[in-house]
């Protein structure tokens, strides 16, 4: 059965973009999500098996989402999307919780590697 | 091939912050509305044509005007955006392109670059003090890998300052300028830059 | 490479270890004397000498380097050897403690100070027959085994598969990982590697260290864990093989440890993030806050004068823009909240020191230092306490000797307690000693001309003992300068009131004393009570307030030319508030009186009329109004009126 996954960003190409990644690995996107308040909100109501978090956020950042993610199920894998020069809030966000990273600019075959490692299937 | 250190990105991302935030303050004043811009993300790839790859694996069409940057900064700068967000650029600047994309659609997109490349450029000049020169606009149009590959040699596409523009008005866009360096000049734009307390020391 | 920006780093950073070796090396002796384990002290201290040395080294502050080394050679020998350092070791160990501490302070001030040879030779001396060759087993050598390889993705086994170690023992072992080619922020993959680890045990080495790579240092992008851990191999490969980017991950056996672990400090990644903020930086959030509480009073004002059809919305919104700003202001508040271990700290090596030159033996426990106090009052309660410790080393606690005769043990206790009440935080000091003479303090304060005869008659036991806070009231038997010449418990009475707080004494003679310290949680916006006089309006702290009252002065009763108000089942003698403060005699008519902490007992102030109460941002007086007696702050009101805040017990003593 395909995994199932929750996409949050803030940037619309992003979500596109990454969606069509996981489309294209065989996952099925069950959910996106604007900003961290938003990530929260889907994540308790759709339960996804993973999620990806872009980490600068409005209203709420990805870091906080990951924190309130991670506290309310600390099964949650939680993958955060990254850039170069935030090393540190990529730190952060592990620290929160969050079970591994990306970072841009990636190549769909990288994500999906990821992802499968952090799932446990190799 | 030159490798970024912390330092570099950091200096790069306040350069790209400053010029890019001029540049959307131009396009604000020839859209006639706000435009918001995000935080510029540096990505910096291992391998040419990093760029490009990226933006392929956005599954969709997108439009792309490129000005060729040269002087002090060599490298280019791109505006991208998905096709129907560059159609709602086009139609806030009194062009909407309609079922075919006529002359006058593109030519607004490429007015755009223009404007936004010129503002760039100046803001680079008075931190530098030097000159910067402006290329003409081009447009390709395209899968994201197509359309970057067609402006930008893949050599020189392996970095990227990123920062994502909306626009909420008449009706919500989104794009992205992307201030793509030539590595081999970055050291020397760093070298020209008013030394900044947070860059010392950092590596 | 620029040292400069890093120095106050350096200063912070050596001041923290060198103020845990001093409090750890008192603790030592302490435990060392109860026959306790030393094992894990030494190894604090030998750990945060040689940080000391590394970080000075790294300052170029060669001299700190060197006395750090010092220190670090003589806990080293001891600790290889399992041995308690002498008392003279001890003693040497803080005096070198205390150089480097004053040398630390003039490294900050941009020298770089050279280490007192003297000091040093001293330290080698005493540490020579320790660097005799240990006669314990040497440690154990990391296991010669050869490293299981681990790469390529373990098939995924179900939880119940997995067998813990034998009994489920604590093993030790060393997981090296090095981070693949590709990665761009390969310290971040590192640190990844590291909390996962971290969730599997007790990381007992990092290499890098987890600031290393929080700092983006990753050499060859290799990193080394010690790990004790009960969870098999398995379970540790199994997380490994679920991290992206990693070229290379291998686990090995490290020493094995049979005994249970003592309790070390294991390098783990922490869920908490501190920051460090200039103190100056949060003083100036609080002018602001403050500013934005009256702004929020003056709009209140404005809104006062606006039709009654426009109010009532004004006044919502201010509500609201009120409760945000006091948000705001307990958030700010909330930041500046200190542990009591900031002012309870040094009093465990003060006491040692003290007793030492006394000759008497005293020991210090501290209780409840998590307690938080505003950062201001706890600033402002820092030297009075040292000043009651004192006090009570010097005067309270007696010569062994005595103590032996008089059936104590020969150590003096001293026990020192925080604890929350309400709004208040309750600072107890209670010593056994030999307590305070009531009967002795009324002579004292007689014979000082602080009060008549009949009215030292008149006061019950507990209120002689808050005699002692009169200036130059002492009972010392002899005046030492170790803790002045009596001029010490007016001095923190007053500075414990100046911060709104209070100050109390019980004490029973032969058994002890116990100073009791009532502070409150904040102190700069606090509530009045505004009063008018004549034409002035003036305020009194609430919290020096015990009540109010609508009062007819004509129908009081007087007791030696002074009306007297009945309060609270006692007599309270009523003043003039007018003639206090110098102004123009009342005009008659219906009045009021407040009842406030007096000197040592409640006075009534006749007031012309009670006009409420109302939070206020206090300013200090400076300049010129720092004179007259009897002012303590000003504030503004909604109105832009400046009004000034009284100090009744000043005025009164005026």
């Amino acid at each position: 059965m395909a995994k199932r996954v929750l996409i949050v960003d803030d940037a619309v190409f992003m979500r596109n973009m990454i969606r069509d990644i996981f489309s294209a690995g065989g996952f099925e996107v069950v959910g996106e999500a604007a900003n961290g308040l938003e990530a929260v909100e889907k994540y308790k109501e759709l339960r996804p098996d993973l999620t990806t978090m872009d980490i600068v956020m409005p209203f709420k950042s990805g870091i906080e989402a990951t924190r309130e993610i991670v506290r309310a199920d600390p099964a949650a894998v939680v993958v955060m999307c990254s850039a170069l020069g935030q090393e540190s809030l990529v730190m952060e966000a592990i620290e929160a919780g969050a079970s591994d990273f990306v970072v841009k600019p990636f190549k769909p075959e990288d994500v999906l590697a990821v992802v499968r490692k952090v799932l446990g299937e190799g | 091939m030159t490798t970024l250190g912390p330092r570099e990105v950091d200096t790069l991302q306040e350069v790209t912050t400053i010029g890019a935030g001029q540049a959307l303050t131009a396009l604000s004043r020839l859209v006639g509305r706000p435009v918001q811009l995000d935080v510029p993300e540096a990505w910096v790839g291992a391998s040419p044509g990093a760029i490009a790859d990226f933006l392929g694996a956005l599954g969709q069409e997108i439009f792309a005007v490129a000005v060729q940057l040269d002087g002090l900064l060599g490298g280019n700068l791109l505006l991208a955006l998905p096709h129907r967000d560059a159609a709602r650029l086009a139609a806030a600047l009194g062009h909407p392109p309609g079922d075919a994309w006529n002359a006058l659609a593109e030519s607004a997109l490429l007015e755009c670059g223009n404007v936004v490349g010129s503002a760039f450029v100046s803001a680079i000049a008075r931190m530098t003090g030097a000159r910067l020169l402006l290329g003409v606009p081009r447009l390709a149009r395209g899968g994201g890998k197509e359309c970057v590959d067609a402006l930008v040699d893949r050599e020189l596409g392996r970095v990227a300052l990123a920062a994502r523009f909306t626009l909420s008005a008449p009706e919500p866009l989104e794009g992205l300028v992307l201030v793509m360096p030539e590595p081999a000049r970055i050291p020397r734009l760093l070298a020209a830059l008013p030394v900044h307390p947070w860059t010392n020391g950092s590596s | 490479m620029d040292l400069a920006k890093y120095l106050s780093l350096f200063v912070t950073e050596a001041g923290e270890h060198l103020g845990r070796i001093g409090a750890e090396l008192v603790r030592l002796e302490q435990a060392a004397r109860a026959g306790e384990p030393l094992d894990a002290s030494v190894d604090e201290l030998f750990r945060r000498a040689h940080s000391v040395k590394g970080m000075a080294a790294s300052m170029e502050q060669d001299g700190i380097a060197e006395v750090a080394h010092g220190a670090e050679d003589l806990l080293g020998a001891l600790r290889r050897r399992s041995e308690a350092p002498s008392p003279e070791m001890v003693d040497l160990l803080l005096a070198a403690c205390d150089a480097m501490t004053g040398m630390v302070a003039r490294a900050a001030a941009g020298e770089a100070p050279t280490a007192d040879p003297a000091l040093v030779a001293r330290i080698a001396a005493v540490g020579a027959p320790l660097q005799a060759p240990p006669v314990a087993a040497p440690r154990p050598v990391e296991a010669a085994g050869a490293p299981d390889a681990v790469v390529a993705a373990a098939p995924v086994r179900p939880v119940e598969a997995m067998v813990a170690a034998p009994n489920g023992a604590r093993h030790r072992v060393t997981v090296t990982v090095r981070v693949a080619e590709g990665c761009p922020v390969p310290a971040v993959r590192g640190f990844l590697v590291l909390k996962k680890l971290s969730g599997l045990g007790g990381v007992v080495e990092a290499s890098p260290s987890v600031d290393e790579l929080r700092a983006g240092r990753i050499p060859e992008r290799r990193l080394r864990v010690v790990l004790e851990t009960a969870a098999p191999r398995e379970a540790i490969a199994r997380a490994l093989s679920q991290i992206a980017d990693l070229a290379e991950a291998a686990i090995a056996d490290a020493e094995p440890v049979a005994a249970p672990v003592r309790a070390r400090e294991p390098e783990k990644v922490e869920g908490a993030r501190t920051l460090r903020v200039r103190a100056d930086r949060l003083d100036h959030f609080l002018d602001l806050v403050g500013e934005l509480l009256l702004a929020t009073q003056r709009i209140r004002e404005v809104g006062k004068t606006l039709p009654d059809d426009h109010r009532p919305r004004l006044e919502d919104e201010v509500d609201r823009l009120h409760g945000t700003v006091k948000d705001l202001h307990d958030q700010v508040m909330a930041v500046r909240m200190t542990p009591v271990s900031l002012a309870t700290d040094p009093l465990p090596r003060a006491a040692r020191d003290l007793a030492r030159r006394t000759g008497k033996q005293v020991e210090v426990e501290v209780r409840g230092q998590g307690i938080e106090l505003d950062r201001g009052v706890l600033e402002e309660i820092a030297d009075p306490l040292l000043h009651l410790l004192r006090n009570a080393v010097d005067h309270g606690i007696e010569a062994p000797h005595l103590r032996l005769l008089a059936g104590k043990s020969a150590t003096g206790h001293v026990a020192v307690s925080a604890r929350r009440d309400r709004d208040r935080v309750v600072l107890e000091m209670e010593d056994d000693g030999k307590g305070m003479d009531p009967e002795k303090l009324r002579r004292a304060a007689v014979a000082r001309g602080a009060l008549t005869e009949a009215a030292a008659q008149a006061l019950t036991a507990r209120e002689c003992l808050l005699l002692a806070c009169l200036p130059g009231v002492s009972t010392a038997d002899a005046v030492t300068d170790v803790s002045g010449r009596g001029v010490g418990m007016d001095a923190v009475k007053r500075a414990v009131e100046d911060v709104g707080g209070a100050l109390d004494l019980e004490s029973t003679p032969g058994l002890g004393t116990k100073v009791i310290l009532r502070l409150p949680l904040t102190v700069a916006v606090q509530p009045v009570l505004l009063v008018r006089v004549g034409d002035e309006v003036v305020g009194l702290p609430i919290a020096k307030v015990h009540g109010a009252a609508h009062v007819d002065l004509a129908a009081l009763e007087t007791s030696r030319g002074a009306p007297v108000l009945p309060h609270d089942g006692r007599l309270v003698p009523v003043h003039e508030l007018s003639a206090l403060l110098g102004f123009a005699p009342p005009r008659g008519g219906p009045r009021a009186v407040v009842v406030a902490d007096g000197e040592g007992a409640p006075v009534g102030l006749a007031v012309d009329a009670l006009l409420g109460q109302q939070e206020a941002v206090l300013k200090p007086v400076s300049g010129p109004l720092a004179r007259v007696s009897g002012l303590s702050a000003v504030t503004v009101l909604g109105n832009g009126r400046p009004v000034f805040i009284l100090d009744v017990q000043r005025l009164l003593a005026a």
